[in-house]
C-alpha cells in the first residue's frame, strides 16, 4: 500500500545546530588523534608516533639505563657478527649486563628467543621494564648490501640486517616478541633529532 | 661567505689538490677528544695517521678557518666531526677544500642528544663523556672499516679494546661515585650533562645562559638562591672560566669550585682522552665522596 512521505527541511535554528554539532566533532576528533600523535604542545619535546617516546621526554635515570642498552646492544652485535649466535648475558662483559653501583633500580637481565625473534630483558625491582629487541631475517635471507642502515635497522659485521628497537613498558615478558603490544602501554625509546 | 670563497682562493693557489693516497689512510679530526679516538681506532694500521685540522693550543670555540688548515683537509680520506655545534667552522672549510674523496665522519649521528640546559637545542658537549667516546670510537671505526674494508677487522677490534679501557676507568668512578654525599652539583655550563648522568649526579643549575655567555647580574642572584634554597655546595667549572665570576659565587654560597677538563686544549695526543678523563674522575670522586 502506498504511502506518502514528506520531507521537510529543518528550521534555519534547528540546521544551525546540526552544523555547530557537526563541527565540534571535527575539532574534538581531530584534537585528540593530533594530540595521541604530536606530543609537542603538551611536553615541549619533539614530536613522535603512537608508541614512541623520545629519548628527551624520559626522566634522567631512564636516559641513562637507554644509553647503556645502546652500548650493550652494539656488543651483542658485534659477537652475533663474529661467531653467528647470540651472547647469552653472562656473556656480555659491558653495560648494562654488568654490575652496576650506580643503578638504584637494579635491573636484572635474561636473554628470549623465538625463532628469529630475540630479546634481552631487564626487569628492574622498581620502574619499567626495558626491552631490547632484535629480529633477524628469516633463514636463508640475501643479505642486501645497499640496505639503509638507521637507528632500527642495523647491519652486522657479516652483512646480516636487523631490525632493532628498544621499548619500556610495565608488562611481564614471558616469550621473545618482534615487537611488545602498544596496547598493552609499550613504547618504543626513539633518538630524538639534533 | 665572502671570507670562504677568498680562502678558497688562497686554498687554490697554494696548493696542489694533490688526491689522496691511495695505500695510506689520512684522517681529520676537529676536537682533541676525536684524536684520541681515532688514534687508538687505527692503531697499528699501516699507512693511517690522524691529522688534527685545528692548532692544539686553540679551544675550537675560538677558532677561526686558515687557509693552511684548509689546505691540511684537501689531502684528507677522511675527517671526525661533532657537526652539531662545537666546529661549525667546519662545513664551510670542507666545502672550501673541495675534497671529492672526503668522507665525513659525524660522529654524533647515532648519539642520543640530552637538550641545553636553557632552551630545546641539543647539547653538543657529547664527547665528554665515557660511554659516548666508546660508542662514537665504534663509529669511526665502522666508517673507516667502509673506506677501507681490508683494515675492518683491525678498526673494530681496536674499537672494542678502547672500549674496554675506557669502561674500566667509568666502572672503578662508579664503584667509588656510587657512594658520593653529594649527589647535586651547579656547573658553570652545559658541559657537564653526559658525565653527569653516567653517574647518576644531577644537574641543579648552570652559571652561564648560553655557552660562552656571561650571566647577567639578575641570572647570578637567582642562582646564589638556589644553591642556598636546595643546598648546593659543589661547582664544577673548566679550566679557563672567569675566576671573578666564580669568586663572587664562591663567596656568595660558600660552594667549592672543581676543575672538570674539556679536553679541548694542549698537545694532541693517543691517550691524552684517557689520561684526562681518569683525572676529571678522580677530581669528581674527591668532590662528591672525600671532600664533603
Amino acid at each position: 500500500m502506498a504511502h506518502t512521505v514528506i520531507v521537510r527541511s529543518p528550521s534555519p535554528l534547528r540546521e544551525t545546530g546540526l552544523v555547530v554539532r557537526i563541527g565540534f566533532h571535527v575539532l574534538l576528533w581531530t584534537a585528540i588523534v593530533m594530540g595521541a600523535t604530536h606530543r609537542t604542545s603538551l611536553t615541549g619535546e619533539p614530536a613522535t608516533a603512537i608508541g614512541d617516546v623520545g629519548f628527551r621526554a624520559l626522566p634522567g635515570d631512564l636516559q641513562r639505563m637507554y644509553r647503556r642498552c645502546l652500548d650493550g646492544l652494539a656488543e651483542a652485535e658485534a659477537i652475533r657478527g663474529e661467531r653467528g649466535t647470540w651472547p647469552e648475558v653472562g656473556e656480555l662483559h659491558v653495560p648494562p649486563f654488568t654490575p652496576d653501583p650506580i643503578d638504584r633500580a637494579h635491573y636484572r637481565w635474561a636473554l628470549l628467543r623465538d625463532g628469529t625473534a630475540i630479546n634481552y630483558v631487564g626487569v628492574p625491582e622498581t620502574g619499567p621494564t626495558l626491552v631490547i629487541a632484535i629480529l633477524e631475517p628469516a633463514p636463508g635471507t640475501v643479505p642486501d648490501p645497499t640496505a639503509y642502515t638507521d637507528e632500527q635497522h642495523h647491519r652486522l659485521a657479516d652483512r646480516t640486517m636487523l631490525h632493532v628497537a628498544i621499548w619500556e613498558g610495565t608488562k611481564p615478558v614471558p616469550t621473545a616478541m618482534i615487537a611488545p603490544a602498544i596496547e598493552d602501554g609499550w613504547q618504543r625509546i626513539t633518538r630524538d633529532a639534533p | 661567505m665572502k671570507w670562504l670563497a677568498l680562502l678558497a682562493l688562497v686554498v687554490a693557489c697554494s696548493s696542489k689538490h694533490e688526491a689522496p693516497a691511495s695505500t695510506g689512510l689520512h684522517v681529520g679530526v676537529t676536537l682533541h677528544p676525536y684524536y684520541s679516538w681515532t688514534s687508538n681506532v687505527i692503531a697499528g694500521v699501516p699507512g693511517a695517521e690522524v691529522v688534527a685540522v685545528l692548532p692544539g693550543e686553540l679551544d675550537a670555540g675560538n677558532y677561526q678557518p686558515a687557509p693552511d688548515d684548509i689546505a691540511k683537509l684537501t689531502k684528507l680520506d677522511a675527517i671526525v666531526i661533532n657537526g652539531i655545534g662545537h666546529d661549525d667552522f667546519i662545513r664551510p672549510m670542507i666545502q672550501a677544500a673541495a675534497n671529492p674523496h672526503l668522507t665525513v665522519i659525524d660522529v654524533n649521528a647515532d648519539t642520543p642528544l640530552v637538550k641545553t640546559a636553557h632552551g630545546d637545542g641539543s647539547n653538543s658537549h657529547t664527547f665528554l663523556s665515557f660511554e659516548n667516546a666508546i660508542a662514537q670510537s665504534r663509529r669511526i671505526a665502522e666508517q673507516l672499516a667502509t673506506l677501507r674494508p681490508a683494515q675492518a677487522a683491525a678498526f673494530r677490534a681496536n674499537a672494542r679494546a678502547y672500549g674496554a679501557k675506557l669502561r674500566a676507568i667509568e666502572t672503578r668512578t662508579a664503584e667509588q661515585l656510587a657512594h658520593a654525599k653529594v649527589k647535586r652539583v651547579v656547573t658553570v655550563h652545559d658541559g657537564y650533562t653526559y658525565l653527569l648522568q653516567e653517574f647518576g649526579i644531577e644537574l641543579a643549575g648552570v652559571v652561564q645562559p648560553a655557552h660562552g655567555l656571561t650571566p647577567s647580574a639578575k641570572e647570578l642572584a637567582d642562582l646564589v638562591e638556589l644553591m642556598k634554597s636546595q643546598h648546593v655546595t659543589v661547582v664544577l667549572t673548566e679550566e679557563d672560566f672567569p675566576a671573578k665570576l666564580l669568586a663572587t659565587l664562591q663567596e656568595a654560597t660558600g660552594a667549592k669550585v672543581y676543575v672538570i677538563s674539556h679536553v679541548a686544549v694542549g698537545t694532541y695526543a693517543k691517550d691524552e682522552f684517557e689520561t684526562v678523563m681518569t683525572k676529571n674522575a678522580a677530581t669528581l670522586v674527591q668532590a662528591l665522596v672525600t671532600d664533603p
